[in-house]
Formats: structure tokens, sequence, C-alpha cells
């Protein structure tokens, strides 16, 4: 049984691909770095206003931003999707994009409104990521603003933090302990753009530190080669594929 | 380097599809923009140079703020909660909008409907009451059971079951409205029909909604008459979109509205707005046909609206940010823009975009087709009245594409003696300055010096004096920057290059220099101990390391140290020095390496210094930025870095080295690749069989140790 978020989730190619290089790993199988493809993946992230995932028929988890709070205004949600997602095929994570965490009453409100629309809606709603740009000296602000937001959470929704990958190298030990003992995982960013980030091995690397559930994203068309020990770790529990626009002229 | 997050090339092609929010150039807020002035391409940020790279939204913004005159004002940056690499060079949209423009206060009493047409609902409550309570032939008991039956409609609002407003505990669809049968004069139905009418508008069902207004829009009561029609536009620009959104909520695009609707709205609206030029609703009908002409694909009459509403915007107001904001959305990302715009600023804006770099593998399909020297040519016409603007889109053409610095001097004459710029000529001006650079002109260096004195607007002077730093740092002189009487005088750009670039002499008068920032003294310190450190200069290490002042900072973590307002140079002074092996302060240490470089307890101690102070893969040696940005010339300081690799492997080798010493040696030697076999301790990765032999030599020869009793694995 394929995990629901990793790669090959439904592809036979992508499976046989994985089992393959899982066998040929000291060969070398794993170092081949190959385009990311949608089409070996089953979890995506959609950027507000890019078109249905071409993958998204079959995806398994599809994560969606909603709106961002600005950092002009701390006292609003302003909305990026027009209509909530109506879905019933994928779990669906509402993504928040959050400039400031000073936030003022109303909007943790307003985000549970808009969980409760898109629930209404049709959407098998798993959880709220979200998507803010934390500098590693100010992990511990950011764990403590979390662990505020996950008490007004209702309990059946599932917190999720984008992540980068100098977390585990330079973040606060304590930090990251408080993170990890407030959301339920966390989705590391690997690209910048539209590509992979140049050693993105050594960060990974790294990633073993981290002392919490994390998935990987990735970035369409981007470079990525899985590293050994990735798979190795307990506490990687798979990928998701930041997926591209379509281009203005075919 | 930290990861950059979604940069402007993306977004442009995002943008293309989004409904309502912002779009555009626009980088992310968590960015580390290149240090140069050459913006042929989107980074992450944007400048106050007008150019292909910027965000539009602010090209066109710094274009409008001439109009008024605003650009050349002093005025105070912006206080960041956190900066990213920004300093006074750099920033996204957000921060430029908030920097630039008033803010209202955001509305609250319908942020609850805004984005959806509910957003009448509570403004259309009170103008029923009033059309109710003006209107002939109602009895008393009438306009009272109207004015109730009309709160039936916020259910409707509150739970569009499955595409809007939900309810909070109920998100099931809300139950049909009970209409009160008690309203049955000739008069009174008509207000029920309305309200009938309304109630299907807002709960989706056209078909209801249309054949309901319609029937009124002859009515005898002026109120009615004139909603009714007017209604009937809203209908018909709600029935267009339909089908326009997909299962993930996302907007499909004008393109995918119903073209019918759309064009009836429009009909609709002429004729409203003709029988009623001064309408209750005209100021909306106004803004719909904006809608209408973006749904149906006129790009031509959006660009003449939009033009028109740029004439008639109160510079730097909230309004005409989000007009800005609206014309980068509808109009600039559009796919056949180019056959629409034609006026001066929006075709200055749309040109420098259509000028970005496309890479290797040319022009992709995101964003707008390049531009050509020929279309450039034709378009002159169209530029009248603004020959220094379309010389500068001439010029920007001749500099980023065209390769020919040449024809930027042509088309710019030097103007650097002004006492102050506007945006556009400080434009003009920095792009000459970059064009003299690109030719090795003699002049340069005078150009920037002139230039400087007169950036006086926000953000201005930075970008004159990076265009001075970056000529100083080509010529291998950075020591100009920090010579007495030097103009420049921005933090951020000072710093770049002490740590950067800097040679001993420059870091040790800096660290001295009071005229200047402390944090800007603790990084040129902190910059030439760590650096006579690495490169085993133990001798100036041990005299300067009398300037770390006493109590100086030890917490404040060693990355980003350029934007931070502590810099723990304290470590130096009272870090960690020891945990297992005894080490003595790291005075002691360089004085033992000053006296014999190969001192094994000194290596082996510095070693310890590096590793539990946080030095391991310190960024200052690791990759820096690229080759023409700031901080990415040849380092003056001299020397090359040792890292404790080569400390463990000398040691090892060192005939002369005490047991425990060498123990400790092998012992660290292996646990630089723990836990992860990932290279921690710098230098070549040494191979696995190189890290099995140290293990079990650890192992046999000293197994009484200590080190070889704690280590039960190799990586």
């Amino acid at each position: 049984m394929p995990t629901p978020d990793g790669p090959g989730s439904s592809n036979i190619t992508g499976r046989l691909r994985a089992a393959l290089c899982a066998a040929l790993l000291l060969a070398g199988c794993g170092r081949q770095a190959a385009p990311v493809d949608p089409a070996d993946y089953g979890s995506f992230f959609l950027w507000a206003g890019v078109a249905p995932p071409r993958a998204g028929a079959r995806a398994a988890g599809v994560r969606v931003p909603s709106g961002e709070v600005r950092g002009g205004d701390r006292g609003r949600v302003v909305p990026r999707r027009p209509r909530p997602p109506r879905a019933r095929h994928a779990a669906v994570w509402l993504v928040l994009r959050v400039e400031r965490l000073d936030w003022q009453d109303g909007v943790t409100d307003q985000l549970l409104r808009d969980l409760a629309r898109w629930e209404a809606a049709g959407s098998r709603l798993r959880g709220v990521q979200i998507d803010f740009d934390a500098g590693t000296l100010s992990l511990d602000r950011y764990a403590a603003f979390l662990a505020e937001l996950r008490a007004r959470l209702p309990a059946r929704y599932k917190l999720s933090v984008t992540g980068l990958m100098d977390w585990s190298a330079n973040g606060d030990p304590a930090a990251l302990a408080q993170l990890a003992g407030t959301v339920d995982d966390v989705v590391i960013q690997t690209y910048q753009g539209r590509a992979t980030i140049p050693g993105y091995e050594a960060y990974m690397a790294s990633l073993a530190r981290l002392d919490m559930p994390y998935k990987v994203a990735l970035v369409e068309g981007g470079e990525w080669t899985s590293p050994p020990a990735l798979a190795e770790d307990a506490d990687f529990r798979g990928y998701v594929v930041f997926l591209l626009p379509r281009p203005l002229t075919p | 380097m930290r990861p950059r997050r979604l940069v402007a090339a993306l977004c442009v092609a995002v943008g293309a599809w989004t409904l309502g929010g912002p779009a555009g150039a626009s980088g992310d807020f968590g960015c580390y923009p290149g240090w140069t002035l050459d913006k042929g391409k989107p980074d992450c940020a944007s400048g106050i140079v007008l150019s292909p790279g910027n965000d539009t939204r602010v090209n066109l913004a710094l274009l409008l703020r001439d109009r008024a005159g605003l650009a050349s004002r002093a005025g105070s940056y912006p206080q960041l909660e956190w900066d990213y690499g920004y300093a006074h060079s750099f920033f996204d949209w957000q921060l430029f909008r908030r920097t630039f423009f008033r803010q209202e206060a955001p509305a609250q009493a319908s942020d609850y409907y805004s984005g959806s047409r509910c957003i009448s609902l509570k403004g259309g409550d009170a103008a029923f009451v009033a059309a109710v309570a003006a209107a002939k032939g109602l009895s008393q008991a009438e306009r009272e059971a109207l004015v109730a039956a009309r709160a039936q409609l916020t259910p409707i609002c509150e739970s569009f079951g499955q595409d809007y407003w939900v309810r909070k505990e109920h998100p099931a669809s809300a139950a049909a409205p009970a209409w009160p049968v008690s309203v049955q004069g000739k008069a009174g139905k008509e207000f029920l029909a309305y309200l009938v009418a309304a109630a299907a508008f807002y709960g989706e069902d056209w078909g209801a909604a249309r054949s309901g207004f319609s029937a009124l829009s002859s009515s005898g009561d002026p109120w009615l008459k004139e909603t009714a029609r007017y209604m009937l536009v809203r209908v018909d620009l709600n029935a267009a979109l339909a089908n326009s959104f997909d299962e993930w909520g996302s907007f499909s695009g004008p393109e995918a509205s119903d073209s019918t609707a759309v064009a009836e709205a429009g009909r609709g609206l002429a004729a409203y707005l003709k029988a009623w030029p001064k309408g209750r609703y005209a100021a909306s009908a106004k803004g719909l046909q904006r809608r209408v002409a973006w749904l149906g694909g006129d790009l031509g009459g959006l660009a003449d609206i939009y033009e028109g509403m740029l004439q008639q915007a109160a510079p730097a107001s909230e309004a005409e940010a989000r007009l800005v904001e609206e014309i980068d959305n509808k109009l600039l990302l559009a796919k056949g823009a180019e056959a629409a715009i034609d006026t001066p600023l929006l075709l200055a804006t749309y040109d420098l975009m259509r000028m970005r770099a496309n890479g290797e593998e040319g022009y992709s399909g995101y964003g707008p087709p390049p531009i050509d020297e020929a279309e450039l040519a034709r378009q002159e016409r169209l530029f009248a009245g603004h020959r220094p603007l379309y010389d500068f889109v001439r010029a920007t053409y001749a500099f980023y594409v065209g390769g020919d610095a040449q024809g930027v001097l042509q088309r710019i004459p030097d103007g650097s003696s002004a006492k102050s710029h506007s945006a556009l000529e400080l434009s003009r001006q920095v792009l000459r300055g970059q064009a003299l650079a690109a030719l090795g002109d003699k002049g340069e260096e005078a150009f920037w010096a002139r230039l400087i004195p007169g950036a006086t607007g926000l953000y201005q002077r930075p970008a004159a004096e990076l265009g001075l730093a970056l000529h100083y740092q080509r010529g291998g002189r950075i020591g100009q920057v920090f010579a007495a009487g030097s103009p420049i005088e921005d933090s951020a750009i000072r710093r770049i290059l002490l740590e950067r670039t800097a040679d001993a002499a420059i870091l040790r008068a800096e660290a001295r220099n009071a005229a200047r920032p402390a944090a800007e003294r603790d990084l040129a310190l902190l910059t030439l101990l760590y650096k006579q450190l690495s490169r085993g200069q133990y001798a100036g290490f041990l005299g300067d390391l009398a300037l770390v002042p006493a109590k100086a900072d030890t917490h404040a973590g060693l990355w980003d140290l350029a934007w931070r307002d502590a810099v723990p140079v304290g470590l130096f002074t009272a870090g960690r020095w020891s945990e297992g092996y005894a080490c003595p302060a790291l005075r002691d240490t360089a004085a033992a390496l000053s006296r014999d470089p190969a001192d094994a307890k000194g290596r082996l101690c510095l070693g310890e210094f590096y590793r539990l102070n946080g030095f391991d893969d310190f960024y200052l040696d690791m990759d820096g930025p690229g080759e023409g940005e700031l901080g990415g010339g040849k380092s003056l300081f001299t020397g090359t870095p040792v890292p404790r690799a080569a400390f463990y492997a000398g040691v090892i080798a060192d005939p002369k080295a005490a047991r425990a010493d060498k123990a400790y040696a092998l012992y660290r030697a292996v646990m630089c690749y723990a836990p992860s076999g990932n290279n921690t301790c710098g230098g070549e990765e040494a191979p696995e069989a190189q890290r099995k032999a140290w293990f079990q030599a650890l192992k046999r020869q000293y197994a009484d140790t200590r080190w070889a009793r704690e280590l039960k694995y190799y990586w």
C-alpha cells in the first residue's frame, strides 16, 4: 500500500521508479536528479489563482490558499480565493499566508468562519496550514502564537506550518521543541521561485535533527534527488508538490 | 543563504488568474534581494529605480508619485517588524504601499460580506426602509409587514450553503422565506415582488431574479423602477460567472464567463446611465462598466477607463493604491494587453515588464511577449509630451536588452548635479551611472559622487550610494567607502562590505569608529577576530581582542549579522571553551597557537571553540553574494580559512602529539559526521573508509582512553 502522500501513490511508473531506486540505492540510482513530475506524487500545494492541478483529479491531498493576513493590516484576512473548494475526493488543507503574528481578535474568528464555510461546501477539510516566513530567530514567538491558535481551533482540525530548510540547522532547539509540541506537521520548503534551492542536500541532511513529523515540499519541474537518509527518517511523512501555473501562451 | 520565497516571474503568470486579490510582479515578504543596481529581471524585491525587474505596481506608482512631485521628499523609513535584508534599499509592494500611501481604517461593518454580492445587503436594508416610507399607496400595516419581511434576506446571505457564507452552527441552506400574505394592495405587491426577486438574487437563482426585476422595471414607483433596472445588471454580471469557478474554488479567468450575459449587462448599464445619469446607482454603474469591459475581454475599453481613473485619483491616497493593484491585476497581466495600452505611464510600465530577461531558454509564455526595438520606435507618438520618459524607456531597452550602454549615454544626458530628483529623473541618472560602469568610463566615480547629495527622497540616496560602492568594489578600492569624508553612509552597504570584502586594517578602523552605530562596529570586530583566528593570524587576533567591549553580547546567533541589532562579539571573550576535553580561555589557546601553530592542544581547543559557539559552517566563509553584487567581489582579507577538520587530521598525523590529544582528535574526526553522515567540520569530505579507519584506530590503539570508550559508532 503506497503512502498517500509519497511518490508514486497511484502511478505505476512512479511506483516502479521508487522501488527500483530503493533497490539500487547503493548503486547510485538515488543520485539521479530528475525534474519533479506531479504525476509521481499525490499531494499538492496550489497557489492562489493557479488553475486546477493537472494531477488534481486523483490527488490524495491538496493544500489550498484561502487568504492572507498582510503586514499592513492586522485586523483581517484578505481573501484570495473567491469560492471554497468543493472537491470531495481529496483531503483539503486551508492555507493561510501570514505576514504578522499580532492578530486582532477578529482574524481568528474569520479563519474559523472560513473553515466552517469550506466544510459546508463539501470539502474534506483536514486542517489549517499557516504559511509564515519565521526567521530562525523568531521561532520562539512563532511557537507561542501557534499554541494560542491551536487552542482556538476545533480539535478535529490539524495544524500544519510551512518550514524553511535552515530551521533544523540554525533554529533554537528549545523553540523547535515547543513548535513540535504544538503543530501536527511541518512542510519544509525546498525551492525558491521555480527552482529547487541549490545545495538542498546539505540542508536536508540536517533535517534528521528536526524532532517532529515533517513533509518535504518540492516545486514542480524542480530538481530533486531524494537524500538516502530521508527515507530512513521516521519523522519524514512524504512529499507535497507545489504546482506551477500554466504559461499565458502555450 | 536562506531559501527565498516565490519570485516575481511566477507571480506574474499567477496574477492573470486571480480574482479580487492583488497580484502582479510581486515577491514574497521573506527574501534576500541581490545587492546590485542591475535589475533586468524580477528579484524578490523592488527598488526606488524604475526597472524591468521591479514589481509593475511599484513602477506605476513611482510614475504616479512624480505627477504630484512627491518623489524627492524626505520622510522616514518604515519600521520593519523583521528586516530580512531590505534595509533602505529594497521593498516589496506591501511595504511600499504602507510607506507611500495613506491608509484608511479598514471597514468593519461590511467586512463580513466583502467580496460577495451580499455586500449590498445592509445598505439595501436602509434604502428599502426609506423607499417603503416614501412610496405612495401603502397602508401603515403594509409598510411594517414589508420592512419586517426584508429581514428574511439576511439568513440567505449567511447560508449560501455550498457557495458562499455559512451560518456558524447551521451550514445547511436557509429555509425558504415566508412572505407576508397581508400585503394585498397594488403598490404593496410590487414591493413584495421586489423582495422576492432580491431573495432570488442573494440566493443565486438568476432566472427568478431576472424575471422578478424585469417585471418591476416599468413600475410606477420611481425607486422600484430605477432599482430594478440596476439590479438586472447585477443579476447578469453574477450569472455571467456561474461557471467561472473550478472545484478548488479558483477563478477560471474572464474568458470562462458567459459572454451573452456580459453583453446584456453592458447594454443594461448604458441604458441605466442614460435614463438616470445622476441616479442612485450611477457611481456603482460606472464601476460595473469596468467589470463588463474586463469580463468581456475589452482591454482597450478597460485601458481607457483606467487612464481616466488615474487622472482623477488623489495622489498617495488609498484609492490610488487600490487602483494600481487593480490595473496590474486586470490589465497589465491580461493576455493581449500590448494591443490595448496606449497612454504614457501605463505604456512605460508595461514596456518595462516586457523587457524582462527570459533566461537561456527564451520566452516561456509566462507574462507578456517581449518587446523589440521596432515596436518601441513605433510608440514614440504615444509618448508625446513625455520625452524624458520615452528616452528612459528606450535607454532601459538599450541597457538591459540591447547590451548597448553607449546608447544610454546618448539618450540620457548627465543631470547628476541637480539638487533633487523625481522618481523618473533619479531612475534616468542611475541608469546612466550603470552605463558608465559598464563602459568602464573614467567619469563614473565623480558621477555617483555628484548624484548622491541630490538624492534626497526616501530610498534614493542608498541607490546612488550603492552605485558608488559597487564602483569601488570593482576596482578593489573599498577602502574608499570607509575613508574619512566618504559619502557612503548607508549602514547595510557598509556592513555587507565589512563582513564579505574588507581587509583587517579596514575592519580594525571601523571597529573603533565611534561615529558609526554599535552593531556596525561590532560586526567589523567580529569579522576581524573571526577571520584572523580562522586564517591563523593569531598574533593579530590577540592584539585586537582588547577591542571587545565589556559585557558584549554572546547570545545573538551567528546568521544574518548585517541586518541585526546585536552581534555576539562577546563570544571571543566569554564564550564556551570546553565540554569534556579541557581547554583554557580562547585568549590562552590563541597564545599557544601564536607560539606554535601546530600546537596540538591549541588546535584541538580552537576546534572546540568553533564547535561549541556555533561557528561550524559559518556563513561568512560559505557561499556569498554573486559576482557583481555588493560583497561579491574578491575579499581583501588575506589568508585562507582552516577548517577544524584540518586540525584533527594534523594532530592525528603529528608524531609529537600526546596520546590523549591524538585519541581526542580521532574521536572528533569521527564525530564530524555524526549523526547524519554529513560533514560539519568543513574541508573535504572524508570517504567512509577513512572514517572507519579513524574509528578502528581509536578503538585499537587508544582503547584505554575515555574517548575510545565513549565512541560507539562511526557514520
